[in-house]
């Protein structure tokens, strides 16, 4: 009883805001080259659907490839500082140097090195969406119930049994967590990255069709190219999500 | 330092000619810039015995046992396992098994997961496992909730999974450290039944920390009586009614006289602690 009203009321607000927004549209005549009336907008994305989802399946290759290498390079990286506290301090200021430097600053340098466009906007993309899972994971193969470890220790558990059956599964929470931010960033970089790049062709994406349609004028286009970034967006959110409650059915809510 | 006083000192020691199960020779344990936790200590636990140290709280009644699981090294003096030496304990630790405060479960992990935790640490083979894990599980009322996760279960029977947890690999040696303390009084009396009749089944040999004299008199073929500052065992108290004990010896004058002996031991200890820091 409770997804109901969890999906009626924000689908009522959308649909109250939209028809406001078309009502004053409509009232104080904005022309669509100034800001595009809800229908304009649809109408845009229908005639232009073939190009737009096309570069939908650009920006999400980009998005998924670079998220998958995030979680395969972040959960390495917190294996590889969960054995040891030198290794961590070492190398973890190196993660958060990575962290707080703006994507925007780097993004034309990768793209110099990185000849290939579709990898070098996945490498964009990865970047920024690493760290959420180093920080995540690591805090998770940390947060072990103590008196579990004792356990473990006490039954002459080895590194990998004690790996493997005891931080991993502990992890696992943490690890999930982050991932749901990490889908996030990994979509956002994958934008910025098209911004920095500009380049059209093969992997052209919504960002590449944004920047075309604001040249050419065409903002219905533009606000079109746009909600297929928030919708990719939405669907990254849920499906995380899905897969959060997934993985951790059985557990405690709040766990 | 005081020797233990034996108390009342007039009554025999029986058992005194069974195999020593832990020994604790000279102990001692100073943690990194703190007081002595415990004073050098002696103390014997034999076989088929059910010991039980009550004291003030923070007078090392943990850290006496967790010395005894060897969870901790002692800062000087040593544990004996079965007579031997602990440096060569090999399969000595696999018949000791030690109980949490709480129940400490993997919430990820249905009951018989848990349970089963040691056994699969340990490779014991599939088919094995799972019979011994419902033997266990049988034995503490739980047959029934196997595939339950921790989180769906009371406090108590929490307990229990972490008690057959503990049973499953067959122990001869139970340490277990106020397993029932955050239980209400009702439930405590029930598993306290519960607890006795598995180890005179299972011929355990138990060392029962609990802060509650009440528990200490019904479970223990002997009590001892620690004091703190720096902590100590102050006093030990042998309780040699007959086992199976059951609701009946609860509501009995021995048991009663035995917990007003125990109560003013614990109060002298405290005393003593008082004076000493
Ligand atoms: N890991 C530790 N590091 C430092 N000091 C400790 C540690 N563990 C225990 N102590 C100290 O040792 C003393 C005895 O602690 P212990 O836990 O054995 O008490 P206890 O008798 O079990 O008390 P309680 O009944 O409250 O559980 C305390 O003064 C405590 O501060
Ligand atoms: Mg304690």
């Amino acid at each position: 009883m409770m997804a109901l009203p969890r999906i009626l009321a924000p689908a009522l607000v959308g649909v109250l805001l939209l028809a406001l927004w078309q009502a004053g549209c409509v009232a104080w005549h904005v022309p669509p080259y100034i800001f595009p009336a809800p229908s304009a907008i649809a109408a845009s994305l229908w005639q232009n659907l073939g190009a737009l989802l096309h570069a939908l399946r650009s920006t999400m290759a980009v998005t998924l490839t670079a998220l998958a290498l995030a979680v395969l390079a972040g959960t390495a990286i917190s294996f590889l500082f969960v054995q040891s506290r030198a290794i961590e301090a070492s190398l973890m200021p190196y993660a958060v140097m990575l962290q707080v430097t703006p994507i925007v600053a780097v993004a034309p340098l990768i793209i110099i090195l990185v000849k290939d466009t579709f990898w070098s906007l996945v490498l964009c993309a990865a970047v920024i969406a690493l760290f959420p899972v180093i920080s995540n994971t690591t805090l998770g193969l940390r947060s072990v119930d103590p008196g579990l470890l004792a356990f473990f220790r006490m039954n002459k558990a080895g590194r990998w049994q004690t790996l493997w059956r005891l931080r991993v599964p502990s992890a696992l929470p943490f690890f999930l967590a982050g991932l749901r931010v990490a889908a996030g960033l990994a979509l956002v970089g994958a934008v910025v990255a098209e911004f920095v790049a500009g380049t059209g062709g093969r992997s052209a994406g919504l960002a590449y069709e944004i920047l075309q349609a604001s040249f050419q004028l065409d903002i219905p286009r533009m606000f079109a190219a746009l909600v297929l970034i928030t919708l990719a967006g939405i669907a990254l959110t849920l499906a995380t999500a899905g897969l959060s409650r997934r993985m951790l059915r059985g557990r405690e809510p709040d766990a | 330092m005081s020797h233990p006083q034996r108390y009342p000192a007039d009554i025999s020691e029986s058992g005194a000619d069974r195999p020593p199960v832990v020994a604790l020779r000279a102990v001692e344990m100073v943690f990194a810039r703190h007081a002595r936790a415990l004073a050098p200590t002696e103390l014997t636990i034999r076989s088929g015995e059910f010991a039980s140290l009550i004291g003030p709280s923070g007078c090392g009644k943990s850290t006496l046992l967790k010395l005894a699981a060897r969870l901790h090294e002692p800062s000087a003096g040593q544990v004996e396992w079965w007579g031997g030496d602990f440096r060569r304990v090999g399969e000595a630790g696999r018949r000791l098994a030690f109980v949490f405060q709480d129940p400490t479960l993997m919430p990820w992990a249905d009951v018989a997961s848990n349970v089963r935790l040691p056994l699969d640490l340990r490779r014991v083979p599939r088919a094995e496992a799972s019979e011994r894990v419902a033997a266990a599980l049988r034995q503490v009322g739980l047959a029934d909730r196997h595939a339950e996760r921790p989180h769906r279960l009371s406090g108590g029977m929490r307990m229990r999974v972490s008690i057959a947890r503990a049973l499953v690999t067959d122990p001869d040696l139970l340490l277990m450290d106020e397993p029932f303390g955050a239980l209400d009084e009702f439930t405590r009396d029930r598993l306290d039944e519960d607890l006795l009749a598995l180890a005179a089944q299972r011929q355990l040999t138990t060392l029962f920390v609990t802060h509650s004299i009440g528990e200490a008199a019904f479970l223990s073929s002997r009590v001892l009586v620690m004091a703190s500052g720096p902590g100590r065992i102050f006093a030990e108290y042998p309780v040699p009614d007959p086992f199976p004990r059951d609701e009946a010896y609860r509501l009995g004058s021995r048991y009663a006289e035995h917990c007003r002996c125990l109560s003013r031991l614990l109060h002298e200890a405290s005393r003593s602690g008082e004076v000493r820091a």
